[in-house]
């Protein structure tokens, strides 16, 4: 698939395809500002199932900054969109179906006109997804506007620690709008090690793409590099990081690689600044804007993580996060209950809170990133990080994320043995809901049938500790899934399944990048 | 699992008071059903807005209450009596406290409410006014624009409430048109923006032409 350009080791610390940038013109001139009055975000506490908290970790040396790394030779852009399968084919007919959408739930013809107070039957989310899907309508991305970015990213690669899967889709809204999706990310590796950055552009800046963009390559860029010479100069690191927790030089060796990590994110922002720095006179975007372009202009999240091989201790996961999405840690072979750890520390308040930004003023400071690191060395296998477009559909993240790991095998992107299904098992199988089709914004003719792990859940009634338990049904079920479309890289499926699913009130751009990572 | 989405609550808070019979109630009928008609078609909006309706004389109610756009459906108003605008604050209080999901641990808050007041007078319950318009203001709890509409319609009032009023000159179908037109796309407006950051500051399109923001 020449979409699928791998960026792996071979061309250095690589980063993923370029973009350009461009936005959609803001409406006419003079918005009415009105008051924030949100209330200040209450600071993450540590997550205590967490092997070390990141209190633990001891204060990084400074790590000396290497030399920059290069500039990442990107692969070219993908261009092309893959087709999303034409699915007229009858799903395979499966008892306790459950109807489409559409029909599932015909609106209340008239809500009580006269007594206005008897409160209405709520519609369910599916009766409105339903009625809205029509609605959705599909533009460009608009070519005339500085650095637009191409429709799509996708990534499927495979590394000497595992294989990873990625993908971002532009959102509804903004293929409604015809504006750029924000969204980036990269990766990079280094011998054994795996480094990852997803970033999301906040949705209020016209060019926060660019910073997006650039502050992934240089992050993913900048750990290769970093890793290489700490390995280089301190060629104990590999073994100390497999020694126990409480010997010194395990915790010395966690605080240095947790400090590379956080000079990572250092090094994005300056990035953005860089790339603020060379746009700024340019006349171009200041056209789009009707102002001078400012650095805030080009905010983003980060979501930094790393993945070191840890010998008979698992692997060492260091985590940083600015700003809102999550990373999520998944043991597949662990108990329901100790499946799952939190890496990431998103900043939320009350009426769900502002979120913090790369360009904000404290993210130059290292002060600022030490809460907001998180380390793990385990037998996890299963990474996951994602902006808030995914990460808000599967909320709370404590519980929900594992549902999201339930989807990723269910539309065949994570890996999952079928085996040979118990009897128990085919007979769950059977009382599966058929896979539930939306037509494809980019093209309404075509629908996209994908499984949901909701409906799953109630159709079968199974819990989801009983469903971890039988998650060969999911993959079973996949398969049949696939029956309909001609897919055969994971990370088409996860595109597919990004740019497809649907959940009520969720139309922002997503982007998922899952890391299966190998057996030692 | 929550099935609760995040919600976008929306309260139009509308004068009904006698000064409003004939032709500005009858506008104001017309451009609730073309704010509807517009929201309607918008997916976003239907995704996410859900819409209530306050009307006050002399006394005040909610007679719409928040409600799903599909299911919205246009209530009727008629105009009498005095100017309660004190007594609608109320309501809206007692309404965002009742309506509006705050975050929790296990549940996704909504958004921060909308709220669009238009009236063509100054309140006649002046010290529940003051009162009500002070508790509001310190709640924090909503974006709330004002509209006075009219040469009647006192500003000052509204200044106390909020800091963004607008003001129209008269009371014609026009005008009221285009107040509403201005509303749903500040609604749309606000329910695309959503992404920016929930509980940030919400922007909302230039006021209508004829219209003036009042400093």
């Amino acid at each position: 698939m020449d979409q699928h350009t791998p960026f792996g080791r071979d061309v250095p610390p690589a980063a993923l395809p370029v973009g350009r940038v461009v936005k959609q013109a803001d409406a006419p001139p003079g918005p009415l500002l009105l008051p924030e009055a949100a209330p200040p975000s209450p600071i993450p506490e540590a997550v205590s199932s967490l092997s070390i908290s990141e209190n633990d970790v001891p204060q990084a040396d400074p790590v000396s900054p290497p030399p920059a790394a290069e500039p990442l030779e990107a692969p070219p852009e993908p261009q092309s969109q893959i087709a999303v399968p034409d699915t007229k084919t009858e799903p395979l007919p499966r008892p306790n179906e459950t109807p489409a959408p559409q029909d599932s739930e015909a609106l209340p013809a008239h809500a009580e006109e006269e007594a206005p107070q008897a409160p209405l039957k709520p519609l369910s989310n599916e009766a409105v997804t339903g009625h809205t899907a029509a609605l959705w309508k599909y533009n460009p991305i608009p070519q005339d506007q500085p650095e637009p970015f191409p429709e799509y990213l996708t990534v499927c690669q495979e590394y000497p620690i595992g294989r990873l899967t990625g993908a971002r889709v532009r959102g509804k809204k903004h293929k409604h709008e015809g504006t750029n999706c924000d969204d980036w990310f990269a990766a990079s590796s280094f011998q054994d090690l795996l480094f990852i950055v997803v970033s999301d552009g906040a949705g209020s800046r016209k060019f926060s793409r660019i910073g997006a963009r650039e502050s992934c390559r240089a992050a993913a860029g900048y750990l290769a590099k970093s890793f290489s010479d700490l390995w280089a100069k301190q060629p104990q690191l590999p073994a100390d990081i497999t020694l126990d927790f409480e010997d010194q030089r395990c915790m010395y060796a966690c605080g240095v690689l947790a400090g590379a990590v956080q000079q990572s994110v250092l090094k994005a922002r300056e990035a953005v600044e860089a790339a603020f720095y060379t746009r700024s006179t340019d006349p171009a975007y200041a056209a789009v804007l009707g102002r001078p372009l400012d650095f805030k202009d080009l905010s983003g999240t980060l979501l930094v993580s790393a993945v070191i091989p840890a010998g008979n201790a698992g692997n060492l996961v260091i985590s940083c996060q600015v700003g809102d999405g999550m990373i999520a840690l998944v043991d597949s072979k662990a108990p329901f209950a100790s499946s799952l750890k939190l890496m990431g520390i998103p900043d939320s308040g009350e009426f769900s809170g502002e979120t913090e930004f790369l360009t904000s003023a404290k993210m130059a400071s290292l002060d600022a990133l030490q809460n907001r690191t998180k380390i793990s060395r385990g037998r996890s296998d299963t990474l996951l990080i994602m902006t808030d477009g995914v990460a808000d559909d599967y909320f709370p993240n404590e519980t929900e994320m594992r549902r999201l790991y339930f989807d990723l095998i269910a539309n065949g992107v994570l890996h999952w043995e079928t085996g040979s299904l118990s009897a128990e098992q085919l007979r769950i199988y059977k009382t599966l809901p058929a896979p539930l089709s939306y037509p494809w914004v980019n093209d309404q003719s075509i629908q996209v049938p994908l499984h949901y792990t909701r409906r799953i859940l109630e159709s079968s009634s199974l819990t989801p500790e009983a469903l971890w338990e039988n998650r060969s049904v999911l993959a079973l079920a996949r398969q049949e899934l696939e029956g309909q479309t001609d897919l055969n890289n994971p990370a088409e499926r996860l595109e597919r399944w990004l740019d497809n699913y649907v959940e009520r009130g969720s139309f922002d751009d997503r982007t998922l990048v899952a890391v299966e990572i190998k057996e030692a | 699992m929550s099935d609760f989405i995040r919600r976008l609550p929306v309260y139009l808070l509308l004068d009904c008071s006698g000064s409003m019979i004939g032709e500005p109630i009858e506008a104001v009928r017309q451009g609730v059903k073309a704010l509807l008609s517009e929201l309607k078609g918008d997916p976003q909006a239907l995704e996410t807005a859900y819409l209530s309706v306050i009307t006050f004389d002399s006394d005040a109610r909610q007679v719409i209450p928040l409600t799903e756009l599909m299911q919205f459906q246009e209530p009727e108003i008629k105009a009498s009596g005095a100017t309660a605008m004190g007594k609608a604050l109320n309501v809206l209080i007692a309404c965002v406290n009742n309506e509006v999901r705050k975050s929790s641990e296990t549940q996704k808050g909504d958004w921060r409410p909308l709220v669009f007041l238009l009236t063509d007078g100054a309140p006649t319950d002046v010290e529940t006014f003051r009162q009500a318009a002070q508790n509001l203001k310190n709640m924090k709890a909503a974006n709330i624009v004002a509209c006075a509409a009219g040469a009647q319609a006192d500003t000052s009032f509204l200044k106390q409430i909020t800091e963004n009023v607008l003001m129209m000159n008269t009371l014609s179908a026009g005008d009221m048109a285009r107040f509403f037109a201005w509303v749903s796309g500040s609604i749309k407006m606000s329910s695309k923006s959503l992404d920016a950051k929930p509980g940030a500051a919400i922007e909302l399109p230039p006021p209508p032409q004829g219209f003036v923001v009042v400093p």
